[in-house]
């Protein structure tokens, strides 16, 4: 490959992997052309004949001039194909996917990547701005453009205590209302029309991070009245070391930073990258960001109980925008290809957390049943070795207790009805 | 930012506090990228890098920020322009190659 894809590459690319992978991977098209008439599409990807699957939706180039998110995703969509196709595992640098690993991604993970969400962005940055990072509305008074991933009606235009919000013609320009973009209904279109995604992770550059969390201010769990939708805190959000903290769940923050090291930590053995794990605002200290795509899709669920939970992750790859040299940006592919990859595979029900469409009380309880279940049955096993929990060192097996069989099967029972799914009985994997 | 013919500076900032990052960040336009970052400095002190023109940079050095100027933006962009723009349509397969390895060395991992 020669250079970054123009927005005439990426659409050709998504429809030669169609051609390519017939079923396996098919495009979908979104329905509001960009104010300069472009259309964009989406893919998704998964092996049909496996049956209902869970969804995840990457997205990148929200921002026009972080042009290398295209570059990733779609390398990994090739990968994760070609590897699926051929039966073999899937490696990036020293970091290695089994064979069980790509096809249990394919088969129980509907991947739904978008790979440009801001096409006139991409083309003006190519077109010899390249610093260029929203889209190209017109706005008043002469200026153009709307940051898209500050449009999305979540605390929009908010500012932290001091700030004013910014004006039209400026880089961070939130639009004239909130979801007023074009961009912004189409990302809303794609998750409302797939009602299976349940995580997304939305990739940006620079800084190589892995983000999880609100990003408007600091997290707190133990107050749930601090959130907010509460007016009584309106004017102090944003600020970071006040008295304000946002409301999240400890089982949805233990969720996010558990997923966002997994994706670290193959980032990381792929070639020694340490991405850094940020999981409230001081990601983007000195203040909080308002109207961002992660927050609001994970704040639909807590503002209408009746909607699902979508849980959302961030990646700010490499260490230069708009774009890094190619031989760097290939390697910058291998670690978030890794990265994407692990993220997926930890959606699958074989290896992930539940996926209840859970209310945060739902989630309490399924994570402390899951919990139960995992010391339980290394319990049971026999008293030898050790068990690995998720997300954590090798733990002694404690002497059997062969009488609790029973309370596991109850428990298991108990958490594949909240869950919907015979999961419960594959976490805590135990070697002895 | 990009669209006149101004240049543009890759600069760092100095300031006190986080409180005087935010109120710096409301008064001028620094581009900070898609997230402003404040920096630990030697001595306590602490830093904003960002991206401003000839004349936020003037204005900021009138009201008294210590203001360390380490590159050009505009030749950073005219570099990334190169870099940006497609020159051999033609080179590229129309099925994307990513850069995972898969096939025969991996047949048998399962």
């Amino acid at each position: 490959m020669t250079g970054y894809y123009d927005l005439v590459g990426v659409e050709a690319a998504m429809a030669a992997l169609e051609a390519a992978y017939p079923g396996l991977c098919v495009r979908i098209p979104l329905i509001h052309l960009s104010i300069e008439n472009r259309q964009t599409h989406a893919i998704r990807i998964n092996d049909p004949s496996a049956g209902a699957n869970h969804g995840v939706l990457i997205t990148s180039c929200l921002h026009a001039n972080e042009l290398g998110g295209a570059e990733i995703v779609l390398g990994f969509a090739s990968d994760l194909l070609g590897a699926y196709t051929a039966q073999t595992g899937l490696a990036y640098g020293q970091k290695t996917f089994t064979r069980d690993e790509v096809n249990t991604v394919m088969r129980s993970v509907d991947v739904i990547i978008y790979p440009v969400v801001n096409p006139d962005g991409r083309v003006f940055c190519q077109s010899g701005n390249p610093n260029w990072r929203k889209n190209r509305n017109p706005g008043p008074n002469g200026t153009v453009g709307v940051d898209i991933n500050r449009n999305f009606g979540f605390l929009w235009n908010h500012m932290p205590p001091g700030m004013s919000p910014e004006p039209p013609g400026s880089r961070s320009y939130a639009g004239a209302s909130a979801d007023s973009e074009r961009e912004t209904k189409n990302l809303q279109f794609l998750v409302d029309t797939h009602p299976n995604i349940r995580r997304l992770l939305d990739i940006h550059s620079d800084g190589e991070h892995v983000l999880w969390g609100w990003s408007h201010d600091e997290l707190q769990s133990t107050d749930p009245a601090m959130n907010f939708m509460n007016a009584a805190f309106n004017g102090q959000r944003g600020a970071l070391f006040d008295g304000y903290k946002e409301y999240m769940p400890a089982t949805h923050q233990a969720k996010g930073k558990l997923v966002a090291a997994k994706v670290a930590d193959a980032i990381a053995a792929v070639r020694g990258k340490q991405y850094a794990l940020l999981g409230d605002a001081n990601k983007y200290y000195p203040n909080g960001v308002f109207g961002l795509a992660t927050d609001y899709f994970y704040s639909r669920h807590l503002v209408n109980p009746t909607t699902r939970l979508i849980q959302t992750w961030g990646i700010e790859f490499g260490t230069e925008t708009p774009v890094s040299s190619w031989p760097e940006m290939e390697q910058i592919m291998a670690d978030v290809g890794a990265g994407i990859c692990a993220f997926c595979l930890d959606a699958a029900p074989k290896f992930g957390w539940p996926h209840a469409e859970v209310t945060p009380a739902w989630a309490d309880w399924v994570n402390l049943a899951a919990e139960v279940v995992r010391v339980s049955s290394s319990v049971a096993a026999g008293g030898s070795g050790t068990t690995t929990p998720r997300g954590g060192p090798p733990e002694p097996v404690p002497p059997p207790v062969p009488e609790l069989r029973a309370l596991i099967d109850q428990l298991n029972a108990l958490v594949d009805a909240l869950t919907g799914q015979s999961t419960s009985r594959d976490r805590g994997a135990t070697s002895v | 930012m990009t669209s006149d013919r101004q240049d543009f500076l890759d600069v760092i900032v100095q300031v006190a506090s986080a409180e005087a990052a935010v109120e710096l960040l409301s008064r001028f336009d620094v581009d900070c990228g898609c997230r402003p970052r404040l920096w630990p400095q030697p001595h306590g002190r602490k830093a904003i890098a960002g991206v401003v023109d000839e004349h936020t940079l003037a204005a900021l050095r009138d009201a008294g920020y210590a203001i360390e100027v380490v590159g050009s933006a505009s030749k950073r962009w005219q570099r990334a322009h190169a870099l940006i723009v497609r020159h051999a349509d033609a080179d590229r397969p129309a099925v994307p190659r990513g850069v995972g390895r898969y096939g025969k060395d991996l047949a048998r991992e399962s």
